[in-house]
């Protein structure tokens, strides 16, 4: 079913048709989907998605796809789990955590809008994907191109950890590891953008790469039984991911596929190191002033974040608030959710669980009411910024002696097996 | 002639200073301002640049030495 009419400038309105673009040729203001929601009303129930394949692609009809899916076919419905292990050490009733550690192929929420920016761009028929990234975006396009047959280029700061690139080398992309500080990797690759008929997926291809991210707000909402959460906390990078969850809320609203209206409070989680979309909102100041950013969450740390303004807008106008997280608290909340929940998430997850325990300590998330933690991506991509804070347990000789005199000496205190 | 669409961010002092047509005097470049913002303190432009290449790399340099933060229009597109 094609309900896209095409694009619409978000500054001013003006219509464009559903082509590769980016930017409002008037106002410079970014471009993003218009859909046909009178046509999807009473034909798109609850029983026609809950039928559709158990990944992204049940929610189809609102993603703008032609034709069918051509990547990522198993991307999506990663788990909500009832967190009450977390729950209780964070002092709340009711807390879930929304698990993209665990999402196909990548391990990422990057799974989703690349799905849909890579089928997007074979149905407009280009050869070639690009990105530029610091990690998880760069394993989700060349994972998606190796599966889609395209060609694929990777632009990364060539400083950048083991990790990362190993994890985006396997794929067989070309790799391009720019000598240049993030300023100008950023301005290379805008310009490379413009030069080249290629993909680019957060360039040209955004306003279709950006609606994958709906899919998180989609599932949140199935998964609860067609209702939303108080609160969700969302970490913040470009800041599209919480305006995008916002939107999928609000589109199921209207479609009427949700139990009751949606009066969900939506916060954002930053580093303290690269937190200007949340001083923003401390600051109640709807200009996003940039910063350079110096934190361990390398995944969120973009200084001058192109969609700051509107994530402030749709925190502010949700009624939620925005907490920064230092980097100690970072690795707390890694370790936090992992000890509590056996969850792994990469440090965004960490910054979302830190900022969510300073907002229910100020009150702002009451503790008896829902709140859903937005967790992007897995801890192996990240293990070197908890790595020095962890150790091995025990160090013993290889006797029993050993071991017991080990466990005594460390306080363990364990029952021994009755032989008797 | 080349053009270039910029986004740039001012800050302090620098939002109370004429930059723009400093720029356009200094480097010989034709300004279009397409949106902005401004408050106490802060403020941001979005505009296209058009001139000779070399001049229009000059004033890139120019405004960056001066304090006023150079971004595509796209602003981060590295993620």
């Amino acid at each position: 079913m094609a309900t896209v009419r095409g694009l619409k400038c978000r500054e001013c309105g003006r219509p464009y048709p559903a082509d590769p673009l980016h930017v409002c040729e008037f106002c410079f203001g970014p471009l993003e989907v218009d859909y046909d929601y009178d046509r999807l009303r009473g034909t798109l129930t609850r029983k026609a998605i809950e039928s559709g394949p158990p990944s992204i692609w049940r929610y189809r009809a609102l993603l703008p796809i032609e034709g069918d899916p051509a990547v990522g076919l198993h991307c999506g419905m990663t788990p909500l789990v009832r967190a009450k292990n977390l729950a209780r050490a964070l002092g709340m009733r009711e807390v879930y955590v929304k698990n993209d550690t665990v999402n196909h192929p990548s391990f990422s929420f990057k799974d989703r809008v690349v799905a849909v920016a890579i089928t997007k761009a074979l149905e407009f028929d280009f050869k070639v994907v690009a990105c530029a990234s610091t990690g998880n975006l760069a394993n989700a396009v060349a994972a998606h191109a190796a599966e889609g047959g395209l060609q694929s280029f990777v632009f990364m700061p060539a400083d950048l950890e083991q990790g990362k690139v190993i994890g985006t080398l396997i794929y067989s992309p070309t790799l391009v590891a720019v000598e240049g500080n993030y300023d100008e990797v950023n301005r290379l690759c805008s310009e490379v953008a413009d030069k080249y008929r290629w993909a680019f997926v957060n360039i040209n291809i955004r306003p279709y790469y950006a609606e994958g991210s709906k899919t998180f707000g989609y599932e949140i909402a199935e998964q609860l039984g067609w209702r939303t959460p108080q609160h969700i906390v969302v970490p913040a990078a470009g800041g599209s991911l919480v305006i995008k969850i916002w939107k999928g809320l609000k589109e199921f609203e209207r479609l009427g596929l949700l139990s009751g209206p949606c009066a969900t409070r939506m916060h954002l989680a930053q580093a303290e190191g690269c937190g200007p979309i949340v001083t923003a909102i401390k600051e109640n100041s709807e200009i996003i002033k940039p910063v350079k950013p110096r934190t361990i969450a390398k995944s969120l740390a973009i200084g001058n974040p192109a969609d700051g303004y509107y994530a402030y807008k749709v925190v502010k106008g949700s009624g939620g608030h925005g907490e920064h997280a230092s980097d100690d608290e970072i690795v707390e909340g890694m370790k936090l959710l992992a000890s509590t929940e056996g969850i792994f998430a990469e440090t965004a997850g960490g910054v979302t669980v830190a900022a969510a325990k300073r907002l229910i300590e100020q009150g702002r998330i009451p503790r008896d009411e829902s709140l859903v933690l937005c967790i992007t991506g897995n801890g192996l991509k990240t293990q070197e910024a908890v790595a020095p804070s962890l150790k091995v347990s025990l160090q013993i000789k290889p006797t029993l002696r050993s071991f017991d005199e080990s466990m005594t000496s460390h306080g363990i205190e364990v029952t021994p097996r009755n032989l008797s | 002639m080349t053009k270039r669409r910029v986004h740039l961010t001012f800050t302090g002092k620098l939002v109370e200073e004429p930059i723009l047509w400093q720029l356009s005097q200094t480097f010989d470049l034709i300004f279009n301002i397409r949106q902005a913002d401004f408050t106490e303190g802060i403020g941001w432009i979005m505009a296209e640049l058009e001139g000779d290449p070399q001049r229009l790399e000059n004033g890139i340099k120019w405004l960056e030495d001066r304090g006023v933060q150079v971004a595509p229009i796209e602003q981060d597109v590295v993620s």
